[in-house]
């Protein structure tokens, strides 16, 4: 599959399911947990969306919709961590971690982006991740 | 009809009292009234997970030995979910002399977020029982005032997640009183992160140089 290298200021947008956005007691999104960006068992890489794939006025809209009209079985109560490519570089290669960020459309995602070289286990990476370089979070019922 | 436990584990139930029973009101929906009884006994004490068969003995032609999970089909999604919300709740009732009232309703309530058929990913596993026996527990030890957000991974662990401004401190509820914590805080001035494994009981301890009570103090309220 041929790949074009993301930048290092554009974003990628990762669906979250509720379980995985962290909360405060009173069931406020406050971010989202480590876990959001842990493969599962098999998967060769982190598959996010990228937002600069749309040339319009919402990119990130557009990347939330286009997760929506993938496979992914979107949940009403879920959400979206965005990453910015430079901020997750700067947490991974600061343990050691060299990922590649490729744009590899996808048939029902044309936006897809595989983050490949992703650390597997690696927990305490993972929540610096959520808490520093995935840093913003969008609602899917937020999103029209 | 008799129960008795086998030397094996097996629960026989014994039917044959209900041959010699058959009554004038009718011999077949009388034997069926029992069995129904004795599957219905039979699958309240499958609850505990032994090993449950039900063995019928004596010769009822027409009716073979069946067992208690054979009867079952495949359940929905949002069946297990509300199973194992159903198990959770009543794990934490059994201990609801610990905890306040609005503390246990506040959690009950985040247990019906978190398990709601609106809002799983189909593609995760279910919380293991096993770490929701380790996140109650750690409940309980910790007593915090403040009740953590509750998530969990795709592997079918519970997380307990505090979140004070920049503070943030996530636990991994691992089967048979084992956490795995990362933190990252603010300490003399300087930010601070870590992780590690541990036990319950040594887990107060462990996390006492990073200030716990900075997540399990109550919400301060603003000042009027």
């Amino acid at each position: 599959v041929p790949s074009n290298y993301l930048k290092p200021n554009h974003r990628v947008v990762r669906y979250v399911p509720w379980a995985k956005l962290r909360k405060d007691e009173d069931e406020n999104v406050v971010g989202v947990l480590g876990v959001a960006f842990k493969l599962r068992p098999g998967e060769a890489y982190l598959s996010t969306t990228w937002a600069e794939y749309f040339p319009t006025a919402e990119p990130i809209a557009d990347a939330i919709r286009a997760i929506r009209g993938s496979d992914i079985d979107v949940r009403p109560k879920s959400g979206y961590a965005i990453g910015i490519v430079e901020r997750i570089d700067i947490e991974c290669q600061a343990r050691s971690r060299k990922i590649r960020y490729c744009h590899e459309s996808s048939a029902d995602n044309p936006a897809h982006a595989a983050l490949r070289g992703w650390p597997e286990d690696d927990d305490e990476l993972l929540e610096r991740l959520a808490e520093d370089a995935w840093c913003e979070t969008v609602l899917n019922s937020s999103v029209p | 009809m008799s129960f008795s436990q086998s030397t094996q584990g097996v629960l026989p139930i014994d039917v044959t009292a209900s041959n010699n029973a058959l009554s004038s009101v009718g011999p077949l929906s009388k034997y069926l009234d029992d069995l129904r009884r004795s599957l219905q006994i039979a699958t309240i004490a499958n609850l505990s997970e032994p090993p449950v068969r039900i063995r019928t003995s004596g010769s009822t032609p027409g009716i073979s030995a069946t067992s208690s999970n054979s009867l079952r089909t495949k359940k929905s999604l949002p069946e297990e979910l509300f199973d194992s919300l159903a198990s959770f709740k009543i794990k934490t009732s059994t201990v609801a002399m610990y905890l306040e009232d609005s503390w246990r309703l506040g959690f009950f309530k985040q247990l019906d977020s978190l398990l709601g058929s609106e809002s799983w990913d189909p593609e995760d596993a279910l919380p293991a029982p096993d770490s929701f026996n380790t996140l109650l527990r750690m409940l309980l030890l910790l007593s915090p005032e403040r009740r953590p957000g509750l998530g969990a991974s795709g592997d079918g662990i519970l997380i307990a997640a505090w979140t004070v401004g920049s503070d943030r401190l996530t636990i991994y509820c691992l089967p048979k009183d084992q956490v795995k914590w990362v933190l990252s805080c603010e300490l003399e001035g300087a930010r601070e992160s870590a992780a590690g494994n541990s036990t319950l009981s040594n887990l107060r301890e462990i996390l006492s140089p990073y200030r716990p009570e900075r997540w399990f103090r109550a919400k301060q309220l603003p000042q009027t």
